[in-house]
């Protein structure tokens, strides 16, 4: 296995173990082989301004040569798509049930799983539909929720398509009974919806997609980075990378090789002190050709 | 007399196609009020887990949801619909 061949990476772990500096020098080894490669932060919390050391937002800026970073935080990407469905409803609907509907767009921000879909469609627009980079990593993997709702064709697929069957019979009958049926917007956008999640699916079923672990030796992060591995081969999904991070003595590699036996690890050493910048994250750039089977 | 024979002969053969045309259009209403139902299932109290998905389907469906609110507070009439449309078991 060689990293490179990866075209989308997804990096998950608790918080606090490094994921965004892993994500940042993953990102500068690609970019030193030559792909394109963007680096995108999906936490609110932004730490990628901090690991190259520079101001980053929320369109794509340049590190380095082939290296671009992006913050995107999915809480203003679920407002921006609720506004908008605000404002086609204030242009459609009449007066009388206009009120009812804006509070009930405005609800959908609260809604359980709210996050998890506007994250998944953050990941499907930058790394599927809006695709300009020959290599995407993302820092901070989609949760376990959102991965279950992707990757379980019963809970989102099934029910769009049933959905789309009601709508589709619907709009024959009216047409049987001599009514003008024009295209229908409503089918459109189901369409869409069962197609951006199979995409993301395939996306995340894919060779090409290397799923993650960042872990540090020390029982908390082990233990969640092993329940991380259990929701993802649940979901049916295969981790096949475990980052053993602020990893320098082989008394805690063989700890870690141990709690994950068969995914291939890589150790980056802990270092005096935290890497910012370019600069710093070339010395770890090399410990991702150093992938260790066990 | 002709006349009004005229008229409602004319009234029956209406009266028959109509409740065609009725029965295809009442097919249409029962199979959308359901994909109401799924989209609107909080205004009943039933959580949506793709709620933050279906709200997009809001401003083309807004306007169907007084009649489906009405229908689904008029359970009996719901019920009788469905019987003459299946007919007496």
């Amino acid at each position: 296995m060689n990293l490179t061949e990866f075209k989308t990476v997804f990096l998950s772990g608790k918080g606090g173990v490094g994921k965004s500096t892993v994500s940042s020098a993953l990102g500068l080894f690609f970019a030193e082989k030559g792909f394109k490669t963007l680096v995108v932060s999906l936490d609110p919390a932004h730490s990628l301004s901090l690991t190259f050391d520079t101001e980053i937002g929320e369109k794509p800026k340049e590190i380095t040569k082939n290296l671009f970073a992006v913050e995107i935080n999915p809480e203003k990407e679920a407002k921006r798509y609720l506004n908008r469905v605000k404002r086609e409803a204030r242009e459609l609907l009449s007066p009388v049930v206009i009120g009812e509907i804006e509070k009930q767009i405005e609800l959908a921000y609260y809604s359980p799983g709210a996050l998890e879909l506007a994250t998944a469609d953050v990941i499907y627009r930058v790394a599927v539909s809006e695709r300009k980079f020959e290599r995407v990593i993302f820092d901070t993997a989609p949760s376990g929720y959102t991965l279950r709702m992707l990757t379980f064709p019963e809970l989102t697929e099934e029910w769009l398509k049933k959905l789309i069957v009601l709508r589709r019979e619907a709009l024959k009958y009216r047409k049987m009974a001599g009514k003008k049926v024009e295209e229908d917007p409503v089918l459109g956008i189901l369409e869409r919806r069962l197609k951006e999640v199979r995409e993301l699916r395939n996306l995340l079923l894919s060779p090409e997609t290397l799923i993650g672990i960042v872990v540090n030796p020390q029982t908390l992060p082990v233990e969640i980075g092993k329940r991380t591995v259990r929701e993802l081969s649940a979901a049916g999904i295969e981790a096949k990378l475990i980052v053993g991070n602020k990893t320098s003595i082989e008394e805690e590699k063989k700890l870690i090789e141990k709690d994950f036996p068969g995914i291939p690890k890589i150790f980056i050493p802990a270092l005096e002190k935290e890497p910012k910048g370019i600069r710093k994250l070339q010395s770890l750039t090399g410990t991702f050709k150093k992938l260790i089977r066990t | 007399m002709k006349e009004w024979l005229k008229a409602v002969k004319l009234f029956f053969r209406g009266a028959v196609s109509d409740s065609a045309t009725d029965k295809l259009e009442y097919k249409a209403a029962v199979l959308n009020d359901t994909l109401l139902t799924v989209v609107l299932s909080e205004r009943l109290g039933i959580p949506n887990p793709m709620a933050y998905y279906t709200v997009e389907l809001l401003p083309y469906i807004g306007n169907e949801i007084p009649g489906w609110e009405r229908r689904m507070a008029d359970r009996e009439s719901v019920i009788s619909r469905v019987m003459e449309e299946v007919g007496e078991p």
